[in-house]
């Protein structure tokens, strides 16, 4: 492999120009930084309820079991309105889904997340999907890098591609997840 | 000359400021260069997104920081162009993925340069500019974009070729610029 095209690149490096930021203005830049909260930190009391809750929710597994056991139906528009619903890395994506199979969409994200999103690829991500009722009722699974196109799956299809696992189906979840 | 393996970042034990601090300090100039190469306009606001997403998930850093750094400049600097492509009259300029030549170095070569790497698709492209500028590792490239090695090594072998190609096309003495013109790849 040529290594001449590599040290061409490197000869007409645009940076080669480019100071170093000043010593105060870095200075400045870290201080505004470290002085925020990791978000980490603020995101840990929904993480907590939302285990809470699953646990509850796991204590009337009659009536999960009984809401998953039900035949799904959803229309592409309530997909589209379950997505956000169930998961906040969606919030303000304005998705668009075509059904693919009874119990399979493609959805197209307008915009990649901004409220909630992922370093690097999005290829692989998995986020819960509600019904019209706020009750889990599948997932989606990222098919791109750059997190604008996911499979979703309903039901025990959704089980199928390990998107989540049976007992979350059916299990009521008053916002959507974070994380 | 090679894709180098970058000096390791130790992101370590000790309380999370001093983690960061010197993770920020190892890091900050090659995270400012990599987005002033792309988007120069807005390198300052997009840096410091990026090592205020690094400080909010300073759990998850590696050792080995930079691509990891990277990737998140270069999440943060597509979002910034499909914020502005929204936003504004600009956005067709914005919108233009081929790292840009500045005024002041627009040489003759430079603009060969810039008018050859546009040739590339954006994702070429961001693979040959991530070995040759960041001079980053296959690995360390595989991690930044989220993909395989193998799939980083036909894209860097692709855009090698195509980049010479390019260089040849212009009309310009490709020769005359790299001694010993095209060369197998």
């Amino acid at each position: 492999m040529s290594d001449r095209t590599l040290t061409f690149l490197r000869e007409h490096d645009p940076a080669r120009t480019l100071a170093p930021l000043a010593d105060n203005s870095r200075e400045e830049l870290r201080r505004m930084i470290v002085a925020t909260t990791p978000i980490r930190q603020a995101h840990r009391l929904p993480r907590r309820l939302l285990a809470i809750g699953a646990v509850v929710v796991l204590l009337l597994g009659v009536v999960g079991a009984a809401l998953a056991a039900r035949e799904l139906f959803k229309s592409p528009a309530e997909e589209e309105r379950g997505l956000p619903a169930g998961s906040a890395l969606f919030i303000g994506t304005d998705p668009t889904c075509t059904t693919v199979d009874d119990d399979q969409f493609h959805c197209t994200l307008e915009s990649a997340p901004t409220v909630e999103y992922i370093e690097g690829s999005y290829l692989g991500a998995k986020m819960l999907t509600v019904d019209s009722t706020k009750h889990i009722d599948g997932g989606c699974i990222a098919r791109s890098a750059d997190g604008l196109a996911w499979d979703c799956y309903l039901g025990e299809a959704a089980v199928e591609h390990e998107i989540l696992v049976r007992d979350l189906l059916g299990q009521y979840q008053p916002g959507p997840s974070h994380g | 000359m090679q894709c180098e393996r970058p000096t390791r970042t130790g992101s370590g034990v000790g309380r999370p400021e001093e983690r960061f601090t010197a993770l920020y300090v190892e890091q900050l100039e090659a995270v400012r260069r990599y987005v002033w190469r792309r988007e120069p306009a807005a390198c300052d606001d997009v840096v410091a997104e990026t090592f205020l997403v690094a400080w909010r998930r300073l759990e998850t850093a590696p050792a080995d920081a930079r691509p990891w750094l990277i990737g998140i400049a270069r999440n943060v600097l597509l979002n910034a162009r499909r914020s502005a492509r929204r936003r504004d009259a600009l956005s067709r300029r914005l919108a233009a993925r081929t790292p840009r030549i500045h005024a002041d170095n627009a040489s003759r070569e430079a603009e060969l340069v810039a008018t050859a790497l546009a040739t590339l698709n954006e994702k070429d492209r961001e693979v040959l500019l991530l070995c040759a500028w960041e001079q980053l590792d296959r690995a360390a490239i595989a991690k930044v974009l989220g993909c395989s090695m193998a799939n980083v090594s036909v894209r860097l072998h692709r855009a090698r070729r195509r980049l010479e190609a390019a260089l040849a096309d212009t009309g310009r003495a490709h020769q005359a610029l790299i001694p010993g013109g095209s060369s197998d790849v």
